[in-house]
């Protein structure tokens, strides 16, 4: 490692923000597909986020298959997403409106999900995830790296047993977030992916093409919340508990990692957007750990997130804006 | 091919500015006929249209297209009966999608879609093949996204997407009026084109009185949500842009100074 980047945060700390970026990368394609694809502003994010966490935990808590979780948690967050559009495009409530008051539902609802996870099964904010629970697939992969145990790759920045099991849980994260990523290209690249696309686009052609448009919306939010709670049921294996408020502010969180890919990678593909996600997504969480853990050069504290965050998107979104005041008008 | 049966169709009914858009509209088109409609703003014409296509549905009266009831489908149900194309050259293609995506999408116009790749090989080279029949080069930009296209050449894909999977019905909605003259023209070539070697049969709507005699085997005068000249061979053959206005003052007992009917 690169003596300049050792300087900066220990290599553990670089791979924690690694493996939470590549958790997230779930949660910003689905907010890709809502603002990108179908260019429907979608909220539903805030609840179906911790809907998938919920539905993890409760799985981890008990014992049972961790590998069952994660389609459950993607066919629950999809019915949130289909409530979403369902309200939208059905009850002609406002898309943003409907998200809003799904997400509110939900809220409740991951209150009750989280209490069966509790002795006396009351609703409850968080729940934290006893370590025999922890994820086995993550202990099935450290012996992959225990031969590293001793390398050093900087003064000071040694390979010990914290790194080996965060590479451990990044490598199967960057696995998911590969085979999430391909698994979007191929979909919207089927002739209903490509129906998909184009309902974001012109919704009068796809009608006179003989495809529904709310038909098409209601897959489409559901993909995305499927992908949202599949990202918040990973999370629950990284961080080691679900918390109801999981979701707060994710939808902000999920449209920088989007717009800093956008402006890393410039895509005029598909392919290049999605890779954009996957990387917006890493570049965002490797910057919030960079600020957080340099608390007394910056004099910043975890609780500071969120600002930081909204200061992030107003930066990228007002970019062209900005650019503009600065930059000489060339031209008329 | 097309029935119209009484046909009513009201704006804002029941609220003060209701209007009555198609008054009892009775109509036969026979397979293979090419009807051009002609008729004043507010006339009622792209309401006719937009009813046969499912935009709206009548308050009164029955349609039917190629011999099946349509009268209560939705716009998408009916679309595999029916090739549109729009009188905004943005509204027949999505923009952001490539032009073989977008005849990817037109190659199943009323099917069923599935998990099947959009562009396969041998679709490719199909929208190749026919894309080099317009002449216009696309067919060596076939990956290039649409909204880079210019007016004329998107409304010439929309046309060839409408006619890639063979239309009942082809309905055009003055499909030339916002083109520039000579890619209007180009166009206009290509309606005639198409609705010639695949025989299909076709409404366009128009503004243009000359085009409407030049194309087409029939041409429908509306007023008033009626229609009120309804001209086929013989007695359309050799007939001037100057006819049809004698036509229309006779039909009508009113001088027609309405400039929106363009006198070219």
């Amino acid at each position: 490692m690169p003596q300049a980047l050792a300087d900066l945060l220990t290599s553990t700390q670089w791979l924690g923000a690694i493996a939470a970026g590549l958790c997230y990368v779930g949660a910003v394609l689905g907010v890709f597909i809502t603002f990108r694809v179908l260019s429907f502003p979608d909220l539903t994010i805030e609840g179906s986020f911790p809907l998938g966490a919920g539905v993890a935990a409760i799985f981890l808590i008990n014992d049972w298959s961790q590998w069952l979780a994660l389609p459950i948690a993607f066919a629950l967050g999809g019915l949130a997403g289909a409530a979403t559009a369902w309200l939208a495009t059905r009850l002609k409530i406002n898309g943003l409106l409907a998200s809003i008051i799904v997400a509110l539902g939900l809220y409740s609802i991951n209150l009750r999900l989280l209490g069966l996870g509790t002795v006396d099964r009351a609703p409850t904010a968080n729940l934290p995830i006893p370590i025999s629970g922890a994820p086995s697939v993550e202990r099935a992969v450290q012996p992959l790296f225990t031969g590293l145990k001793g390398v050093c790759l900087a003064e000071g920045s040694c390979i010990n047993d914290a790194y080996i099991n965060y590479s451990a849980q990044a490598l199967i994260f960057l696995l998911f977030a590969i085979g999430l990523v391909a698994a979007l290209y191929w979909f919207l690249n089927t002739e209903l992916g490509l129906a998909l696309r184009a309902t974001g686009d012109n919704e009068q052609m796809v009608r006179a093409q003989g495809l529904s448009a709310n038909t098409l919306k209601m897959i489409g939010l559901g993909i995305s919340n499927g992908l949202i709670a599949l990202s918040g049921a990973l999370i629950v294996a990284r961080f080691g508990y679900a918390e109801v408020n999981l979701g707060r502010g994710l939808i902000i969180t999920g449209l920088a990692a989007v717009i800093i890919g956008e402006v890393v990678i410039s895509p005029r593909t598909l392919r290049t957007a999605l890779i954009g996600v996957l990387v917006g997504s890493l570049l965002y969480r490797m910057f919030i750990t960079l600020a957080l853990n340099n608390t007394r050069s910056i004099g910043l504290q975890e609780t500071d997130l969120q600002l930081l965050t909204a200061c992030i998107v107003v930066l990228a979104l007002a970019l062209p804006q900005l650019r503009r005041l600065v930059l000489p008008r060339r031209g008329v | 091919m097309i029935q119209l049966r009484g046909i009513h169709k009201f704006f804002h009914r029941g609220e003060g500015h209701e209007v009555h858009a198609l008054r009892g509209i009775d109509l036969d088109i026979g397979t293979g006929e090419f009807v051009t409609v002609i008729g004043t703003n507010g006339a009622g014409k792209s309401t006719l249209l937009n009813t046969i296509a499912g935009v709206y549905a009548p308050e009164e009266g029955t349609i039917a297209i190629a011999g099946r009831d349509v009268t209560r489908q939705q716009e998408h149900q009916r679309a595999g009966l029916i090739g549109r194309v729009f009188q905004n050259p943005l509204d027949g293609t999505a923009g952001s999608l490539t032009i073989e995506q977008n005849m990817a999408l037109a190659l199943r116009r009323g099917q069923r879609r599935g998990f099947g790749w959009g562009v396969t090989r041998e679709r490719r080279e199909r929208f190749r093949e026919v894309l080099q029949s317009l002449g216009l080069g696309l067919e060596d930009r076939l990956q290039a996204p649409v909204r880079l296209l210019s007016g004329g050449q998107r409304q010439a894909l929309t046309l060839l997407m409408a006619t890639l999977q063979r239309p009942q019905v082809l309905l055009l909605d003055e499909h030339t009026a916002a083109l520039d003259p000579g890619a209007a023209a180009q166009v206009e070539h290509l309606t005639r084109q198409l609705i010639d070697e695949n025989k299909l049969t076709a409404l366009m709507v128009t503004h243009n009185m000359q085009q409407a005699l030049s194309l087409g085997t029939r041409t429908l005068m509306l007023h008033g949500g009626q229609v009120i000249l309804d001209l086929r061979s013989p007695q359309r053959d050799g007939l001037t842009v100057q006819d049809l206005i004698a036509h229309f003052a006779r039909t009508r007992k009113e001088v027609l100074a309405d400039d929106e009917l363009m006198l070219t």
